[in-house]
């Protein structure tokens, strides 16, 4: 790690050890170890928000479970902290507002932050955690259908990437209703996002119905299972359309790694109202340019908004929507930055409701943080996005 | 006020409640006065520095054992290092703050280096020597204003001397001036009037300058049209012909000083002591609080709400002047106030927690940002830093309104 010593560890240690001085301005980099150590501070925060990817045998390209595999990572670390790219999902707004918006806590970041320029101390050997691993379980339990991709899928020793599609016959008589879907991966080393929605299969010399999604997947989140009353439908004789986007990291290079993943369901007891999709795309009343760019929609029943995702990925983006209510009453449902396979759906913590005649606004902006990033960690210039290309889902219940 | 020429104090009062600051984030007592700990490092890559042992990630030597420390340097005499702050005794001139190695020698065995105080086998103490480290050095040796350069080994200071000259001096990790040869190897230019359309987002140079090798001299130099002060001028320079151009934004307040001796030798620095400080520490009003220096964070919220206001003028103050580097020390104190009201998030209404926390999340963030933006002297880079970190706070300030 390139070591970049940081002020506030200066004037902390100066201080825990006795010494008195005078602080010139303008001096930097002074050799200070950090009084936050990686056993004692650093670990707890990494193991909660960053364990599920960052660990041995993860999807992420190295774990960060042991001091010794986070330090020689201390300097990504920070930039990747200081991008705001890690952890990702986080939401610009109102985390609280949301079920499963991860984000480092102002203490959190400052903890990292000054653990990585101040050293990188172990801190207390006795106090070394236990090696982790990955779990390999479903969060939920046991689903109620277990449906593993019909094929195995090989990422040959040449290859990084690659986005599979498999179509999964559920095999279900009558129609139900999900309140939640899961993907256990088979290879969790290269299982780096996945959709899975439904549809009803081909009939006779007519196409496939349209497809509605279920889940977007991604690695280290949690499955959110819907309030008790609601339900993804799944009609009978139901195929999933499953979208897998593999990726290896560099620990595999010239490695051929082969995947056969589980898409897991969760079933509610009793028929429940269904969840809708609501798509919000640009239309004739869009405007904006290559900075802003804003479109609406108007509601034309009541609703209870529970969840939106963004169908687009965009870098150097951020959006946010708003919601004036009739009466005139705005509610701000999200502010993100829809970085590209990333996709996440966030789940409002509590339903919002939103009567008949309310306006949804979507505003996409280019974000250009380059200019704010060190110059020797961000030199290049941001690329300028197509913010009209921007399409969103928010799903709702009546 | 001219940041160069100030000597804030950190006085014992404020060290004192810093240090149960630092005591409860830590939950413990800190370690008793003691040497300072043993890092691991890369005898040819001097900046890896690690806590534990293992191989160097460039050229994957292994690593050896290290114990750095704060000392004081003159800024001219480079043998003449003090733990504490003071003057030379060669020059009377004011010590700097540098980072050093500390290492222990036998009289009979010098090349034997050892990393403890200890006897030699002769029954006479080992001695102590300090030596300069990597970065060690971010001191402006000539009076003008010091950045590091993004590919973290240059760094430069820029001098004013009079109203027609601007000089580049060039140095390397260590703080050293570069060699001549190597002088002669950087293409440089000073631009004094520049203009900008944000339209195009095109810079266009009106009045430029090439900053050509002096003469046995180890600095870049360059006859400009007179100036007037402040004086605002941008270094333009590559390292090489292959390498990237970086732009320096100096501001100068007056024409640059070389540091002078004064008339008489000092008398011998006192280190303070610890037991200099107060009892108990009075509490410091927003209004009077220095830029330079840290304060305690006040116990109450209004207080904490005031100071951080404060800090966020202070910041936008240092980098209207120029004074990037000085720009950490506000920023710092911005961010250990941020710190300390997201437990207060809680008490805060529904929608103002909504905003309330992710502002000061961006606190938090931007701060450590304006730190590293400080380092390189990029006045655009740094003006956007800001103009976050203001909006951050701008929003964290509204969010807690009702307590101000």
């Amino acid at each position: 790690m390139r070591a970049q010593i940081s002020h506030a560890a200066m004037a902390i240690v100066l201080v825990a050890t006795g010494v008195f001085l005078t602080v010139e301005p303008g001096s930097a980099h002074k050799p200070i170890t950090s009084p936050f150590t990686y056993n004692d501070d650093v670990f707890p925060i990494v193991r909660d928000k960053c364990g599920r990817c960052h660990v041995s045998g993860g999807v992420a390209p190295m774990s960060l479970m042991t001091h010794a595999d986070a330090v020689p990572w201390g300097e990504s670390i920070r930039t990747e902290i200081l991008a705001g790219h890690m952890p990702p999902g986080s939401v610009d707004e109102a985390p609280s507002r949301f079920r499963n918006a991860t984000g480092l806590s102002p203490r959190e970041m400052n903890v990292l932050l000054t653990w990585v320029t101040g050293g990188t101390p172990i801190g207390d050997a006795a106090k070394d955690p236990k090696p982790m691993t990955r779990d390999a379980a479903w969060p939920l339990g046991m689903p109620d259908i277990a449906l593993p991709l019909p094929t195995e899928s090989v990422v040959g020793e040449n290859e990084r990437e690659r986005r599979t599609e498999f179509i999964v016959s559920t095999g279900t008589t009558e129609r139900r209703w999900l309140r939640a879907v899961d993907v256990l991966p088979g290879s969790a080393a290269m299982v780096r996002a996945a959709t899975i929605a439904v549809r009803s299969p081909a009939a006779a010399g007519a196409d496939a119905g349209p497809e509605r999604m279920l889940a977007l997947w991604l690695p280290g989140d949690d499955p959110i299972a819907v309030d008790a009353g609601l339900g993804f439908e799944l009609p009978a004789s139901a195929e999933l359309v499953v979208r897998v986007l593999y990726r290896k990291t560099w620990e595999y290079e010239r490695k051929e790694l082969k995947d056969r993943s589980t898409v897991g369901l969760y079933f509610t007891t009793t028929p429940a109202t269904s969840i809708q999709a609501l798509h919000l795309a640009p239309d004739f009343t869009a405007v904006g340019n290559a900075e802003r760019f804003a479109f609406r929609r108007v509601l034309t029943e009541d609703s209870r908004a529970l969840a939106i995702y963004p169908e687009t990925g965009l870098n150097n983006a951020s959006v946010k929507i708003v919601a004036t209510r009739p009466d005139k009453t705005r509610v701000d449902l999200v502010a993100f930055h829809p970085r590209p396979d990333w996709s996440r759906r966030y789940w409002f913590r509590e339903p919002i409701p939103l009567p008949r005649g309310t306006t949804i606004e979507v505003t996409t902006f280019f974000d250009d943080e380059a200019p704010l990033m060190p110059l020797s960690l961000s030199p290049a210039p941001a690329t300028r996005p197509d913010l009209s290309s921007m399409r969103l889902t928010l799903n709702v219940a009546p | 006020m001219d940041s160069a020429a100030m000597k804030p104090i950190l006085t014992a009062a404020i060290v004192a409640l810093t240090l149960a600051t630092a005591i409860a984030q830590r939950g413990k007592p800190p370690a008793a006065p003691a040497l300072p700990p043993i890092a691991m490092t890369c005898i040819h890559h001097p900046d890896v520095l690690e806590s534990k042992p293992g191989v160097c990630p460039y050229c994957k030597l292994p690593l050896v054992p290290v114990r750095l420390d704060s000392a004081w340097m003159c800024p001219v005499h480079t043998t003449v290092t003090e733990s504490n702050a003071g003057k030379c005794r060669m020059c009377g001139r004011q010590l700097v703050p540098v980072t050093v190695s500390l290492t222990w020698t036998c009289a009979a065995d010098r090349a034997t280096e050892h990393l403890e105080p200890g006897v030699c086998t002769d029954g006479s103490p080992r001695i102590g020597h300090r030596t300069l480290r990597a970065h060690g050095n971010h001191n402006p040796q000539h009076g003008g204003q010091f950045f590091m350069a993004p590919d973290s080994w240059h760094h430069l200071e820029g001098v004013h001397p009079s109203a027609r000259l601007f000089r580049l001096y060039v140095y390397d990790d260590y703080g050293r001036p570069l060699a001549a040869a190597k002088v002669t190897d950087i293409q440089a230019r000073v631009v004094t009037k520049e203009t900008f359309d944000p339209a195009t987002r095109k810079t266009t140079e009106v009045s430029a300058f090439p900053l050509k090798a002096a003469r046995n001299r180890p600095y870049l130099e360059a006859r400009i049209d007179p100036s007037t002060l402040p004086a605002e001028m941008t270094a333009k320079v590559k390292f090489g012909s292959d390498q990237p151009e970086y732009r320096f934004d100096f501001t100068f307040p007056a024409f640059s000083k070389e540091p002078a001796a004064p008339t008489a030798r000092p008398s011998v620095t006192q280190p303070l002591s610890p037991s200099a400080a107060p009892a108990t520490t009075p509490p410091v009003s927003s209004s009077e609080l220095d830029p330079l220096t840290p304060a305690p964070i006040p116990v109450s919220m209004s207080g904490m709400l005031e100071q951080l206001a404060v800090r966020e003028k202070q910041v936008g103050e240092l980098i209207a002047r120029g004074d990037f580097a000085a720009v950490w020390v506000p920023a710092f104190q911005a961010k250990d106030l941020a710190i300390a009201l997201e437990p207060h998030v809680a008490h805060l209404a529904s929608d103002k927690r909504d905003a309330g926390e992710p502002a000061l999340a961006r606190v938090v963030r931007t701060a450590w940002l304006l730190d590293a933006a400080g380092d390189v002297g990029n006045r655009a880079q740094i003006e956007a830093v800001y103009a976050a970190f203001k909006s951050a706070v701008t929003d964290a300030l509204a969010a807690f309104s009702e307590f101000r």
